[in-house]
């Protein structure tokens, strides 16, 4: 059998093929798009909350006055069905 | 204000500080890590996996993966950074190596790639017959020779990446080097390599 240090050099003689040249350029690349890949994703999407459609800002105003009309008329306690039944006819309207 | 810390302190910096830095997103502080680390994460993957290709994605899919999720590297649990990242290199090598079948692991091993094609036979036969031998000892086994052997690890900091005690891995080493004397008598490994 096989001494320690026979084993050893067989073991050294073990194949090995070093890395490609542009490898670890490769991964610095990648992680630097990545990066901007996410700021482009966080910009879309402040983009899209600042800036929506025309017809869903008009729809998220009546949704905003809505809910503002039930809030003034609980405060006040006055007749909740009328108020509502009211802000929805005229948001209706103007959709 | 916080000050820039320019190139010639990050290179100064351990580990641990470079990874406060890339918590906060800092790209220099990445490059810096990966350029003093990636050849020897890159070495301990191809005895692995056997292949550049196989070995390079391993280690830029786990060096990219903790750019997109820092988070995932925990100062003061114990281990040093490069402990913990051979360690999950490794366990990533293992994933890798149970998804295929022996054979395609052997053939996996680019001895006899394009670069190689007018290399003498005799050692690729060579380097084959090691290969088989490799593959062929238990899991825990070759992990431990592939650590202790080529990479310049200490016993103990390969103990660590395995998560076991010093005389575990003795125990470990002790036993794959004697089945690989043994195999190595049966096909007379040594008579090629002379």
């Amino acid at each position: 059998m096989m001494s320690d240090a026979e084993l050893n050099k067989v073991l050294d003689q073990r194949y090995f093929k070093d890395h490609s040249n542009d490898f670890i350029e490769s991964i610095i690349s990648k992680a630097a798009k990545l990066q901007q890949d996410k700021a482009d994703e966080f910009s879309t999407i402040l983009r899209n909350i600042i800036i929506p459609e025309p017809r869903l800002t008009l729809t998220l105003c009546l949704a905003a006055s809505f809910l503002t009309g039930i809030f003034s008329n609980l405060t006040l306690e006055s007749n909740l069905f009328n108020e509502i039944s009211e802000l929805m006819y005229y948001g209706g309207e103007l959709l | 204000m916080p000050t820039e810390i320019n190139n010639s302190e990050l290179m100064d910096m351990e580990d641990d500080e470079l990874l406060k830095e890339i918590k906060l997103g800092n790209q220099k502080a990445f490059a810096i890590l990966v350029k003093r680390h990636s050849s020897r994460f890159y070495a301990v993957a191809f005895r692995m996996l056997g292949k550049q290709t196989d070995a390079e994605d391993v280690v830029q899919e786990l060096f990219l993966k903790l750019w997109s999720k820092p988070d995932i590297w925990q100062e003061g649990r114990g281990a040093k950074f490069s402990t913990w990242f051979y360690r999950i290199i490794t366990n990533r090598c293992i994933d890798f190596q149970r998804k295929k079948k022996p054979d395609q692991l052997l053939e996996n091993f680019d001895i006899a790639d394009k670069s190689n094609v007018e290399e003498d036979l005799d050692k690729i036969t060579r380097h084959k017959m090691l290969e088989k031998m490799l593959l062929e000892l238990p899991e825990r086994q070759r992990i431990a020779i592939n650590l202790c052997f080529y990479q310049g690890i200490s016993n103990k900091e390969a103990a660590e990446i395995m998560e076991i005690n010093l005389k575990a891995l003795e125990s470990l080493l002790m036993r794959a080097k004697k089945t690989l004397k043994i195999k190595a008598a049966e096909i007379n490994l040594e008579e090629v390599t002379v």
